[in-house]
């Protein structure tokens, strides 16, 4: 008996086992539910394979000569590239107004603070319902003040800038808490020191504030694309694609195809498009996580 | 032309006067971190903050630095009032406890900042860096950055910013606290000669007393946000004004014993063994003594004595030059001159007038 | 002559402190504006929601609710989200604290590489593997189930509580784990009884996170569950949406806000751990 417990307390110590022990189920199940279908997703794109029959055949680059002929993708492709740039850019600026904001000191901070999280801890579909009644809805304050029926959501340049800006919103208070934590990491001493060292408010944000808080500015940026530019939310409960797909992404067209229409190929095929993206997404990582360490 | 303009305000360089800063608490609780503070420092003169954490002498320096607005009272920096104004126009410079330095910034352009603030022309700016990088004999280390510099290069660095500016005042922050026993050793009297060649006023703060009773001309203790005395070295040490700094400063502290409503101190090394007391006027006591220890050739004696007033755990430092044997566990006579007594109200711990005492 | 350079001086000191004056006084009202105009236009939908749920014209009714939870399956949608997100949160926590704990203490040569490989998994974007995860269900016939979330949500949430968590458990000073194992404890023994509970606040953030993500998926959601009472409500509610039915849009609408009021006061609550485990995450990078 006490010889068994000195060997589980030896067991237990080690630490190269209990590193692996503690790692191995995550690694496991990454590996199981992320790698191989994403493997399978790239075998499908050279498949044939529908919802009907589903089990592999090899179908070469049908699913490519087929999607590349289809200007509804084209015009995805574009969509979704369009809308992911549109959102860093606005997201990242508008993430650090509100950071800056939240940071100071007012009353009601605590109230402000939880309103604020609203449009990022909501179900992205159920605020996607909210702006749809809100904007395209008779009866709605914007459907009164357009005083009639033409809703912004079934015109082209405005369901795409609803589109947007709904992504947007969305987004802004998660690159805000991200900013938020670049700011308090910032030493306290290094604000002072530049109020001490005769620094006005420009020369105070272009000198300090900014340098010291890219490395955190590119990972909301990165976070903000990774979010929209996988998104099907938004577009699908907000516009339908629609007016006549020119709200369409790429991730609501690989549902399209290959769910709804069945044609598990053309689908896979699709939503390989956003992979390049990914790997943009992984090189801006690296590059962070070097330039830190 | 400055200097001249400046006569009528030359003895001072920043003046306090009834400063009171109320800090909002948790809760709704009010912290006075400074309670009515006066404090006046000359031109040229080096003033040392002293006193615990938490006493409200950061406070204190960051009021007059413009971090921070007092909630009443006024301060003047060479003669002007400053309440209200942003430091940059306060001509102040000042050193913070973790140096602050910008780490994305090389050393050169740490030291450059304040001057391109002030839109100084380039070719100024490197003549300004290069003369306080060569002060401060940093100037090879100009292209490092900050996360490549020991402690005390970030100091020096930190210091060589401070400077390029030319301030009325320099304040410093703990400068020393983040360096090793050794260094500060070196760097206090570094700093200390550093500011006789500059010759600019320099208020520092510190909790350590060995540092302040080093470097100042003159010190100012504080304590809960009150100035407790100001005064040189010397007197703080001889003539202290109530029993917190005869206890805060000095190591080991004053010994205090009451009688009555007084308080009686005397310092350990002026407690002796009775033989060894050569004056007519003195006051002997007998201690019992519990433990001794051999510090650096001195003898810590420590007992409790009696008579004199309540029966009182004391400490006495015999120097090597005092032989007499002494055992523990035995009772011996000892002495203090006369001259060597303080006397403290025993309530307020205030100082009073001396009180005869027979013996 | 020196009387009027001393008032040029004065007039200048007056004026530096009007400036900063001002200044002040310019800060202050523009964080407030701003912290105004940012809490208006994230509520904004939120609030119209509340205002055309409860009103009617112009008299309080609470109709459209009663219509919501009788004669759809929000209540339904609802209990289905909590049962998912409570499944997640468990497996998450079960998969993720080791992992952190592994990440952040048993220093490996390759500990930094697994966790950039883990960071790199949290990006790939659910419509690369929705496909070939709905082949992986149907296989494991979980198809049209909530057990079906339950199985992929963690890969969404793994990532990113192991990213937290190692910054919370790293926050923790070596010296108490270490006291632990002089005290008696293997190493194993030391996490559980002495750091697990230490980084407890830190956990709770997690499980507020991690619901949070687990109730807002939308992508996986609407490929794996399709019939109506199965749905959880991030779907459910889309799905169920009549278009031009004023009726059922408020009652959708106060639905909306029964989901988003909770969830946001309960990050609301951990915003400052969320800032504070970032911010230690990037500094120690």
């Amino acid at each position: 008996m006490p010889a068994d417990a000195g060997q589980r307390a030896r067991f237990a110590d080690r630490e190269g086992f209990l590193a692996w022990a503690f790692l191995l189920p995550t690694i496991v199940y990454l590996t199981a539910l992320v790698l191989a279908p994403f493997g399978l997703t790239v075998a499908f794109a050279f498949s044939r394979s529908t919802s009907e029959a589903p089990s592999y055949r090899f179908g070469g680059l049908r699913a490519f000569r087929e999607i590349f002929g289809d200007h509804v993708f084209w015009r995805s492709l574009l969509d979704t590239l369009a809308l992911t740039g549109v959102a860093i850019a606005a997201v990242v600026i508008l993430g650090t107004v509100v950071a800056n904001v939240l940071l100071a000191d007012f009353r009601f901070r605590r109230t402000v603070r939880a309103l604020v999280l609203l449009p990022w801890t909501t179900p992205v579909a159920l605020s996607a319902i909210s702006w749809r009644w809100l904007l395209g809805s008779p009866g709605s304050p914007v459907d009164r003040l357009l005083l009639h029926g033409d809703s912004p959501l079934a015109r082209t340049p405005s369901a795409a800038v609803a589109v947007a800006a709904v992504q947007v919103w969305r987004l802004t208070p998660l690159a805000a808490v991200i900013v938020m934590a670049g700011l308090t990491s910032i030493p306290r001493g290094v604000w002072d020191a530049a109020l001490l060292d005769g620094a006005g408010f420009w020369r105070r944000l272009l000198g300090v504030t900014i340098p010291l808080t890219l490395p955190v500015t590119a990972v909301a940026a990165l976070v903000t694309a990774a979010v929209t530019f996988a998104d099907m939310g938004v577009v699908r409960v907000l516009t339908g694609g629609g007016p006549r797909d020119s709200t369409q992404v790429l991730p609501v067209l690989a549902y399209l195809r290959g769910v709804e229409g069945g044609d598990i190929g053309t689908g896979a095929a699709t939503a390989l498009f956003l992979f390049p993206l990914f790997v943009a997404g992984v090189f801006v990582v690296l590059r962070v996580m070097r330039r830190g360490s | 032309m400055r200097r001249r303009d400046e006569t009528g305000a030359a003895a001072k360089a920043v003046e306090a006067r009834r400063l009171v800063k109320v800090y909002e608490g948790r809760r709704d609780r009010q912290v006075r971190a400074l309670d009515g503070v006066d404090l006046t420092s000359g031109q040229g003169e080096y003033l040392v903050l002293l006193g615990p954490s938490g006493c409200g002498k950061t406070t204190l320096l960051r009021t007059i630095a413009g971090l921070e607005q007092p909630t009443e009272g006024e301060v003047y920096i060479g003669g002007r009032l400053v309440n209200g104004l942003p430091p940059r126009v306060r001509q102040v410079a000042m050193v913070l406890q973790s140096y602050a330095l910008y780490p994305h910034k090389t050393v050169r352009n740490n030291i450059e900042f304040p001057l391109k603030a002030e839109n100084v022309p380039r070719h100024l700016r490197e003549r300004k860096v290069r003369w306080a990088a060569d002060l401060l004999d940093i100037a090879d280390l100009l292209g490092h950055r900050p996360r490549q510099l020991s402690g005390g290069e970030r100091q020096r660095v930190a210091l060589a910013r401070a400077l390029v500016r030319e301030p009325a005042v320099f304040l410093l922050d703990e400068p020393l606290s983040g360096l090793d026993a050794k260094l500060r050793a070196a760097t206090r009297d570094e700093l200390k000669r550093f500011q006789r060649q500059v010759g600019t006023a320099t208020i520092y703060v510190t909790h350590d007393q060995e540092e302040a009773m080093g470097l100042g001309d003159r010190v100012a203790v504080l304590d809960a946000g009150r100035l407790r005395q100001v005064g040189t070295p010397r007197d703080i040490y001889d003539e202290p004004a109530d029993t917190f700094v005869a206890t805060f400063v000095g190591s080991p502290p004053m010994n205090l014993v009451q009688r009555g409503d007084r308080l009686v101190g005397f310092r350990p090394e002026h407690l002796l063994p009775a033989e060894n007391v050569a004056y007519d006027s003195r006051v002997t006591m007998p201690l019992r003594i519990e433990r001794m220890e051999y510090l650096s050739g001195d003898r810590h004696v420590y007992g409790s004595v009696t008579r004199i007033g309540q029966e009182t755990r004391v400490i006495a430092r015999l120097p090597a030059t005092v032989i007499t044997p002494l055992t523990v566990g035995e009772t011996h006579e000892f002495a203090v001159p006369t001259d060597r007594l303080r006397f403290f109200d025993a309530e307020y711990g205030t100082r009073t007038a001396p009180v005869r005492i027979g013996g | 002559m020196n009387g009027l350079a001393a008032r040029t001086a004065a007039r200048e000191m007056d004026r530096q402190r009007r400036l900063a004056t001002l200044q002040h006084v310019l800060l202050r009202a523009t964080v407030y504006a701003g912290a105004v105009i940012t809490a208006l236009i994230c509520a904004a939908p939120f609030l119209w929601g509340l205002v055309s749920a409860f009103a009617d014209g112009s008299s309080p009714t609470t109709e459209h609710v009663r219509f919501l939870f009788h004669s759809t399956p929000f209540a339904t949608f609802v209990l289905n989200t909590l049962i998912v997100g409570g499944l997640v949160v468990a497996v998450t926590l079960a998969l993720a604290l080791p992992a952190a704990y592994a990440l952040s203490r048993l220093n490996r040569a390759w500990g930094t590489r697994v966790a950039v490989a883990i960071l790199i998994v949290s990006l790939v974007p659910s419509p690369l593997l929705f496909l070939s995860l709905s082949r992986v269900v149907a296989t494991l016939g979980m198809a049209d189930s909530i057990w079906s979330l339950v199985l992929v949500y963690p890969t969404v949430t793994v990532p990113v509580s192991v990213w937290l968590l190692a910054g919370f458990l790293r926050a923790v000073p070596v010296d108490i784990e270490e006291q632990a194992m002089v005290d008696g404890h293997s190493r194993l023994g030391a996490f559980v009884r002495v750091v697990a509970p230490s980084i407890l606040p830190g956990v709770a953030a997690v499980v507020v996170l991690t619901f949070t993500l687990a109730a807002g998926e939308f992508t996986y959601a609407l490929t794996f569950v399709w019939s109506g009472a199965r749905m959880p409500v991030s779907t459910g509610l889309a799905a169920r949406l009549g278009d031009g039915d004023p009726m059922l849009w408020r009652s959708v609408q106060s639905g909306a806000v029964f989901v988003a009021l909770p969830l946001a006061l309960a990050c609301g609550l951990f915003l400052d751990r969320f800032v504070a485990a970032l911010a230690s995450g990037s500094q120690t990078d």
